[in-house]
């Protein structure tokens, strides 16, 4: 490197920070949408109403096109017996739990995307495929995922489900809570469908408020808290039941968001471009001194 | 020095029995991985809803980063630092980082879903993805690693350009472009030595917040808001430790005299990085009281003590007595503790300490991915010893040459 | 006619709601949304903001037999059709479970409202604090039917589209007969409905409940007695029962003509023997607990009461102090209550003493100041100036012996 002379290094050296640090404003804020609207909607599931008929994931697969039996073969009620968790053939089941009030009546629980307020999953998508609408919906977009099962990871309910024996354009599975239903107009297929309306369709204020009236009302029917209300920072999705809900194998999870600590992280290495920039600085300086050593040194010798 | 030393191509043979074994390992992965092509990632690997990454990611991916680290040390001494004693290792280094990378990259595609779009985060960025930063990091750094490989090519083929046939005409222009190249490089090479160095801090640290969204999937013992600062402090460990064992690698199989002189000072180096990496790991343990998790034998605790104690601490004695300096069996061996515990580092932060919280089984990885993970090394190694039979990458004693610096140009 | 209870009777009986949880739903009692009778969510006790009470408008209770027998509700699905609801046939069963009120909630005595009055027909609405009309109607008949048979599905009361039932088809209805005992609702039989149904109850012809005594322990309860020979009507001592309590699938499996039964715990002994009570007020205890002695029934008197009983009531029956119909209840303690006029002819010797002529025309009060006759009083009592004599009045006879 003996062609180039101090004074070209520093000049391309404050030319390359300039650029470095002109790009700040417009790359800081890169990513995927993720609105959280006061109106946005939510359903309330109240597991001491549902029935387990599992109408729910019958409308659920007719909605999305999924293969499915017809809607008399889910009178059989033995696929309760064994817990299962929405995959990519069924965004949204129902798991029984024993009732230990009502041994007779087991507790049927729907589980689904919850729809977080702050999803770790449209956080940690690589290229912002998933997205948090205003509605409340948190959808996945198919022209845009990689398909790196990233949100999967993130997910603390374990919902994301990926098509693992397709070779091509192998998609995220998850409940996209019915998003082009509701553009429509209509509700939720769930919601629809669901004979006894153990889910309420509604702006989740509202639903909030209701559960809280259902719980004052009915002090004997429910314990006092509402799953969603306030796990991972909120959820679109909220739940009401009888028992507790560790026994009805709700994740228990603190109260911050999901993604808190890592986009803290995040954004803290890479507030403004700061930290990186300065690093490229620093360095820049020390390669400046040792070699500007090294040359002193040669030319004494 | 007694002997100058220079870089050159190595004069062996490609072929050897060794050779033939790793050919092998690596039809027998790309045979695999054909499989994964034709019937999806579910036909060769036991990945599934609950257990989304394996040791593709764990592996390939997040140990072979680590691994590959030896490229930005090097860099950050030699020419950084400018400790040009150090010049004999900075392309052996260079070469194992830019293969590395280019594993890295070759085994997320593989990896991932839809790898025809892997050029999407180039277009789509999400500020707050870990992954994303990981991943543009990575791509950036692959192509400055290449850029930093360049000189090393113009080196080899300037003025000796000689296309056969036809092509004969274009070995003028062709020669033309390599020297402006080389010229070129020459005066921007530096802003390129420090990209690298500012780059790999980044995505190495981003790895390790990688797994800091699973949250409460994780096993507390790996799951610490330091993760980021540990997975750097680890990298910065374990990358002169990687340049001394594929050094003495390489010598052993290549017969030739190891240079103990070099590698021997970078092993003294190593002690204290190590030794900084234990005390915050140890810090972390005591101060989110997570040792609490060690009082009982399960494979986590197992393996964390495995990690800590043959990756860092035994290695960390190893490198402070001056008879392991000397000795290059004991130099490789206290290399290879710090290679493999950082490795482990990796497999159980991304595999092991994921636990679902509604595991219907557990996790272990299938012969496909295994396979392949076995046949991307053996093809990493084939491509190195290719590579240094071609390009003049590892130093080798030659009385008949002036000195010169390692961007001069021949010819 | 005993089975022709008034409507309103019936009304006044609240009921259980039974989801997963039991949940007290006493109508009237319940907590109810404020806003069906207060205009305003906040009504003060000044400015309670009425609404307009439905109950001006009442126009007469009518008989369960008047109920209409059947009704369509809902419409015909894709898979499954409208049901046709035995009416009267619930109505008539509801005469021992929670009442018309059961399902009419908070309608108790205006005319019968339509559900889709209150229930929205679209589950797009408004109000989200009730349920809409599909899943009101559902989880009325659920909270019954889940309970009593837990197994049941859509088809229970849905015809399957293409089924031979929704081709015309009808059955009919075998909910309302209880085998042994004539009902009321038997009536409804043969109104159409959709499905035949074996909801059949079947009375036991004993039941044997273990009861908490020492003695006589078991009482043997011939219910088939009661319903045939007596023509009890059900709900004549089954009233706000839980549907299980007559549809239990266990029961039509296993050995039907008797039950064994225990007693409910911690009940008091009047709620223990209410049912019986109303037509068994004036039997003996003996005749329900074979073997039990009065004496012996483990009923410490005087703990209980603070009466206890001395040697001369202990021999007593029950009846023979307790001689209001009912249960046994609280009587006045004092002597007269149940001897009337005995001091005239109470001959005093027989405490040992005997009157002589000072003290012989003295009040009974005089000397025993209190009514009771417990404690026996000393001439200090009377007697301040210490001037009686060194003898007692009379003379102290030996005491006789007394009969038991």
């Amino acid at each position: 490197m003996k062609s180039q002379n101090r004074r070209s290094f520093l000049k391309t050296s404050t030319a390359i920070t300039v650029a470095a640090t002109g790009l700040t404003p417009s790359t800081a804020h890169a990513g995927p949408t993720n609105i959280l609207s006061p109106d946005r909607m939510g359903v309330l599931v109240d597991t001491t109403v549902c029935i387990g008929c599992r109408n729910c994931e019958w409308a659920c697969k007719t909605a999305h096109g999924l293969e499915t039996p017809p809607l008399d073969a889910y009178e059989d009620r033995t696929p309760l017996a064994k817990m299962r968790r929405p995959d990519e053939t069924a965004l949204t089941v129902v798991n029984q739990y024993e009732n230990p009030k009502e041994p007779d009546l087991p507790i049927t629980v729907k589980v689904q995307c919850m729809h977080c307020d702050h999803p770790a999953c449209v956080s940690a998508c690589i290229v912002g495929a998933i997205a948090k609408h205003a509605n409340g919906e948190v959808v996945w977009d198919t022209d845009k995922c990689i398909g790196c099962r990233y949100c999967m990871v993130a997910c603390p309910f374990q919902v994301p489900a990926f098509e693992y024996h397709k070779a091509l354009g192998p998609r995220i599975m998850k409940c996209d809570f019915c998003s082009e239903r509701r553009a429509d107009g209509k509700l939720p297929a769930c919601v629809e469908s669901c004979p006894v309306e153990a889910l309420t369709y509604g702006r989740r204020e509202d639903l909030v408020r209701i559960a809280k009236e259902r719980i004052k009302r009915s002090p004997d029917r429910y314990v006092e808290h509402i799953y969603g209300e306030a796990e991972v920072g909120g959820t679109s999705w909220c739940y009401l039941a009888g028992t507790d809900f560790d026994s009805l194998q709700f994740p228990k999870l603190g109260l911050n968001p999901a993604p808190g600590v890592s986009e803290s992280i995040q954004h803290g290495i890479f507030a403004y471009f700061v930290p990186p920039v300065s690093l490229y600085a620093l360095l820049g300086a020390v390669m400046w001194t040792s070699r500007h050593r090294h040359d002193e040194e040669e030319e004494q010798s | 020095m007694n002997d100058f030393m220079r870089p050159q191509p190595v004069t062996k043979k490609f072929l050897s029995p060794g050779v033939i074994v790793l050919l092998l390992l690596a039809a027998n992965g790309l045979a695999f991985l054909a499989g994964r092509f034709l019937f999806g990632i579910g036909a060769v690997t036991n990945l599934n809803n609950q257990y989304p990454w394996g040791i593709w990611i764990g592996i390939d991916v997040a140990a072979g980063v680590a691994l590959a680290a030896g490229g930005f040390t090097t860099a950050a001494l030699g020419h950084v630092m400018h400790r040009e004693q150090y010049h004999a290792v900075v392309r052996p280094a260079l070469l194992t980082a830019m293969l590395g990378y280019t594993m890295v990259a070759v085994g997320v595609s593989i990896d991932i879903g839809r790898y025809y779009y892997i050029w999407h985060p180039l277009l789509m960025w999400n500020g707050s993805s870990a992954l994303f930063e990981v991943g543009i990091c990575v791509m950036i750094y692959m192509s400055v690693l290449y850029i930093e490989f360049l000189p090393v090519v113009t080196e080899r083929f300037i003025g000796r350009v000689d296309l056969p046939g036809a092509l004969a005409r274009l070995n003028a222009p062709i020669d033309r472009l390599l020297r402006w190249l080389d010229r070129m490089l020459d005066k921007m090479m530096f802003v390129f030595i420090i990209a690298g160095v500012v780059l790999s801090t980044l995505h190495q640290s981003s790895l390790g917040t990688l797994m800091v969204i699973a949250g409460p999937k994780m096993h507390p013992l790996w799951q610490t808001p330091i993760s980021p600062l540990l997975f750097l402090l680890s990298a910065v460990s374990v990358g002169f430790p990687m340049v001394i064992f594929e050094s003495l690698l390489a010598a052993r199989s290549f017969g030739l005299k190891p240079e103990m002189h070099i590698l021997g000072r970078m092993g003294r180096m190593v002690a204290p990085l190590l030794g900084i990496y234990l005390a915050f790991k140890l810090g972390d343990l005591f101060i989110r009281e997570t040792f609490v998790y060690l009082k009982t034998v399960t494979t986590v605790s197992v393996m964390y003590i495995t990690e800590l104690l043959f990756g860092v601490v035994i290695p960390l004695r190893m490198f402070l007595s001056p008879a392991v300096q000397k000795s290059p069996a004991l130099l490789f061996t206290a290399a290879a503790l710090v290679v493999g515990g950082v490795a482990l580092n990796r497999i159980d932060t991304f595999v092991v300490a994921y636990t679902p919280p509604y595991a219907l089984g557990s996790y272990f990885p299938s012969i496909g991915e295994i396979s392949v993970t076995v046949g991307f090394i053996a093809i990493l190694v084939l491509l190195y010893r290719a590579a240094v039979l071609i390009f003049p990458v590892i130093s080798l004693p030659d009385r008949a040459l002036s000195p010169q610096s390692k961007y001069s140009v021949r010819g | 006619m005993r089975t022709l209870l008034l409507i309103g009777l019936l009304c006044s009986i609240g009921g259980t709601v039974r989801a997963q949880a039991r949940v007290p739903a006493r109508a009237g009692t319940a907590a109810m949304d404020c806003r069906a009778c207060h205009t305003s969510a906040t009504p003060t006790k000044n400015s309670p903001a009425l609404a307009a009470c439905p109950r001006l408008k009442i126009t007469g209770y009518h008989a369960v037999d008047e109920a209409p027998p059947t009704l369509t509700l809902g419409r015909d699905g894709a898979t499954y059709g409208a049901v046709i609801f035995a009416h009267r046939a619930h109505a008539h069963m509801a005469e021992t479970g929670k009442g018309c009120n059961g399902c009419h909630h908070y309608d108790q005595a205006r005319p019968i409202q339509k559900c889709k009055n209150c229930h929205a027909v679209s589950r797009q609405r408004e109000d989200l604090g009730k349920p809409d009309l599909k899943a009101a109607m559902h989880r009325q008949c659920l909270d019954c039917h889940r309970e009593w048979n837990p197994a049941g599905s859509c088809a229970t009361c849905h015809v399957k589209a293409g089924s031979a039932a929704a081709k015309g088809a009808v059955a009919p209805v075998a909910g309302a007969s209880v085998a042994g005992a004539p009902v009321a609702g038997a009536s409804a039989a043969g109104a159409p409905v959709a499905a035949p149904r074996k909801a059949t109850v079947v009375a036991p012809q004993r039941v044997v409940y273990e009861t908490g005594a020492k003695e006589g322990k078991t009482v043997t309860f011939f219910h088939a007695d009661h319903t045939g020979r007596f023509a009890l009507a059900c709900a004549a001592c089954h009233q706000n029962e839980s549907c299980r309590g007559c549809h239990d699938r266990k029961l039509l499996s296993g050995d039907r003509t008797v039950l064994a039964r225990q007693t409910a715990k911690g009940l008091t002994d009047e709620q223990a023997h209410v049912r019986c009570a109303a037509c068994h007020a004036k039997d003996e205890c003996s005749t329900c607990h074979k073997g039990m002695s009065t004496k012996t029934i483990g009923f410490d008197h005087g703990r209980r009461t603070g009466f206890a009983l001395n040697r001369f009531h202990a021999p007593l029956t029950c009846k023979q102090c307790h001689t209001a119909p009912g249960a046994f209840g609280r009587i006045n303690a004092s002597c007269e209550s149940c001897h009337k006029g005995w001091q005239a002819k109470f001959a005093h010797a027989r405490t040992g003493l005997t009157l002589d002529e000072q003290h012989k025309d003295v009040e009974c009060a005089g000397c025993h100041e209190d009514k009771t006759f417990r404690d026996r009083p000393v001439c200090g009592s009377c007697h301040t100036d210490k001037t009686w004599p060194a003898q007692k009045p009379g003379t102290a006879a030996g005491r006789p012996a007394v009969k038991r």
